[in-house]
């Protein structure tokens, strides 16, 4: 006997959901761009229409009101510069780095912020990395950039540790399923953490997503961990980012080691 | 601009957690004479604002940190002190709730979308204000 459910039920093929779930991330990615680009847009055209209007001006409001226009103008370029970085392909050019190094690197590039400590716990040795040396110093820049801003203005300590790992078989099924690791791989795992307020737990599963943001409007465009991701995905690793129980933000960054038996 | 008197001025609360629109608009209204206006930009803060100033209108935003429009609108509701309160969205952007709208009206209440001229959000505000 015919078990096939009734034509009403007949579930979708699976290129079809796959169609339905390719533009729902469209319409997000679109809703999310029109977000990022509507609020400036909005600051531009109110301001004009300040400029324009009965108020009369001096020289601080002109100054305030220009300041308005050219703070509107540069987030909606920067919005557009990062949406297009993030729906570009990366190109890399893979050699073996060390990842002390490459951290190193990456704090060098970041603004210096005097309320908050440094701690370095590297290992020394680390077997080489091979990745893109130019998007991994941005990437861990990045993550490091997030940790100090979740700690400002009070300040508090950015902790970088290092270490290198063999994975193992009891650790095979939960990262294979999601990673490229496999029992025996050798890696190298940066974590990254800070004393900041955390990421809401409810917001947790909206990280990665392009334009999520937790900074207050204007501070970030929400697309760092996005780009943060597919450099990640690009080398074969793997980016997790939690809550710690004593509070503050865990990132932990698993790149596999050049060299593997 | 000509002023009208403060007791026959309109309130208007503006929450929204873009600081610069919110100052732009509400600059940009009082210039009219015809309101008075106050700014939030901490959504956690809006229902304690809202019972401070009993505005005339709201003008909500939807994305917010901390809570969004429809949080702070359910909130409103179901309170018997606030719940006559008139609110209409002021949106940059067309999200889940929105893909229901018809007619200009999201879950129920007019919005607004972003960016929208000065004249705009008068005749808007205007438009939805309590007869």
């Amino acid at each position: 006997m015919n078990s096939a459910p009734p034509p009403d039920q007949t579930p979708p093929p699976e290129n079809t959901l796959k169609q339905l779930e390719e533009a729902g991330a469209l319409s997000h990615f679109a809703s999310s761009v029109a977000h990022e680009v509507c609020n400036p847009l909005s600051q531009i055209v109110l301001a004009t229409d300040l400029l324009a209007g009965p108020r009369p001006m001096n020289d601080d409001l002109r100054k305030k009101i220009v300041g308005f226009l050219r703070q509107g103008a540069d987030r909606i370029d920067k919005a557009m510069k990062s949406m297009l970085q993030t729906c570009s392909p990366i190109e890399t050019s893979m050699t073996a780095e060390d990842a002390n190094s490459l951290i190193e690197a990456a704090l060098a590039s970041l603004t210096e912020a005097p309320s908050v400590r440094i701690e370095k716990h590297f290992t020394p040795d680390l077997p080489a990395i091979l990745v893109d040396k130019k998007h991994i110093i941005e990437t861990i820049a990045g993550l490091c950039a997030n940790a100090i801003d979740a700690m400002l203005p009070a300040g508090g300590t950015l902790t970088l540790t290092t270490s290198s790992k063999i994975f193992t078989s009891s650790e095979r099924e939960g990262w294979q399923r999601q990673s490229w690791f496999r029992a025996g791989d050798h890696a190298v795992v940066i974590e990254i953490a800070d004393t900041g307020h955390g990421i809401p737990e409810n917001k947790m599963g909206l990280i990665y997503e392009a334009f999520f943001t937790t900074k207050a409007a204007g501070q970030g465009a929400g697309l760092g961990l996005t780009i943060a991701k597919k450099v990640v995905d690009l080398h074969h690793g793997r980016l997790e980012i939690s809550n710690q129980p004593e509070g503050g933000v865990l990132a932990v960054l698993t790149l596999k080691s050049s060299a593997q038996p | 601009m000509s002023d009208s008197p403060d007791s026959a001025k309109k309130k208007i609360l503006l929450i929204d957690d873009e600081p610069f629109i919110t100052s732009l608009m509400a600059m940009n209204l009082e210039d009219t004479g015809r309101y008075e206006v106050r700014e939030q930009n901490d959504s956690l803060k809006a229902l304690d604002t809202i019972m401070d100033f009993v505005p005339d209108l709201v003008v909500l935003d939807v994305m917010m940190p901390d809570l969004d429009g429809a949080d702070i609108i359910y909130r409103l509701k179901n309170d018997a002190r606030l719940k006559h309160i008139a609110v209409v969205f002021h949106t940059a952007t067309v999200r889940e709730a929105e893909l229901h709208a018809h007619g200009g009206i999201i879950s129920g209440f007019p919005f607004l979308a972003k960016p929208a001229t000065t004249d705009q959000m008068i005749d808007f505000i205007e438009k939805h204000l309590p007869k």
